[in-house]
């Protein structure tokens, strides 16, 4: 089953395998040819996807450098826990594809997706300790 | 021109709306620190952990008034463009330091030199967990 895209968010664990190029532009571009049409963001519309370095080596890359993987701690609803529902891509078993919680129609409708944890998070959406 | 994939000079400074020219250098720190356990009849740690991050950055322009002009305590998004070295479209790394908080200015100048002005700045995450300072490529 193919991947429903796009989605909100993409985490990508075991990121040192995955890196391209010889200098830090060469793997940033490397890393965002391959995670922005995931997010839909179209690159020559000057839509980019920001990537945030997590500890533990995981990144974490939306189309907003304002977004967060959990609810902000402080937000008028009240809200807590992780704001995205979490999906395994088929196509990488370390890359795990963030949807809202709070889309008005569900992306995971189908009943066929199974809702994960990527294994350098908690379940609450709080990052795993240890290095 | 193709890009030359390598950076050098900065460009597009801001603090929120306070853009920052005459900029010398930027810096970013990732803050991150371990910490080690020992315990019992230990001789090395038998653990070390990533418990804490306290990302932080700081930028150095000889548009001193702008600097310091900036208060304390002012809270901001903090931006800058590291520019491709030969200026091809294309080559950038853009920064995103989301949240980050003013800290401090210094400023000096000697006889006979260019006077600059340094400003600090911490970042804190609206989570918790979230890195805020991020990057991408243009």
């Amino acid at each position: 089953m193919a991947d429903k895209l796009p989605c909100d968010a993409v985490i990508v664990e075991n990121v040192g395998a995955k890196k391209q190029g010889a200098n830090k532009f060469q793997r940033t571009d490397a890393m965002l040819n391959l995670i922005e049409p995931m997010l839909g963001l179209d690159k020559t519309q000057g839509q980019t996807g920001h990537i945030r370095v997590q500890p533990g080596g995981m990144i974490f890359v939306t189309g907003n450098p304002r977004d967060t993987i959990r609810y902000p701690t402080v937000n008028d609803e009240g809200k807590v826990g992780p704001r995205y529902n979490w999906v395994q891509s088929t196509a990488d078993p370390d890359i795990y594809l963030g949807y809202l919680k709070d889309k008005p129609v569900p992306v995971l409708a189908s009943g066929t997706d199974v809702v994960v944890t990527p294994a350098t998070l908690m379940g609450d959406g709080t990052l795993k300790g240890g290095v | 021109m193709a890009a030359s994939k390598v950076q050098a000079n900065w460009t597009d400074v801001s603090h929120g709306s306070v853009d920052i020219t005459r900029v010398a250098s930027v810096s970013f720190d990732t803050g991150g620190s371990i910490q080690s356990f020992m315990g019992d009849d230990d001789r090395y740690p038998t653990l070390v952990a990533n418990l804490s991050n306290q990302p932080k950055g700081s930028v150095t322009s000889a548009d001193t008034a702008t600097l310091m002009g900036i208060a304390t305590g002012t809270i901001a998004d903090f931006t800058a463009t590291h520019k491709d070295a030969i200026g091809a479209t294309g080559g950038n790394i853009i920064y995103t330091f989301v949240n980050a908080v003013a800290e401090n200015t210094q400023t000096s100048g000697n006889h006979g030199a260019f006077g600059s002005a340094t400003f600090t700045f911490v970042g804190y995450s609206a989570d918790g967990q979230t890195n805020p300072l991020s990057f991408t490529r243009a």
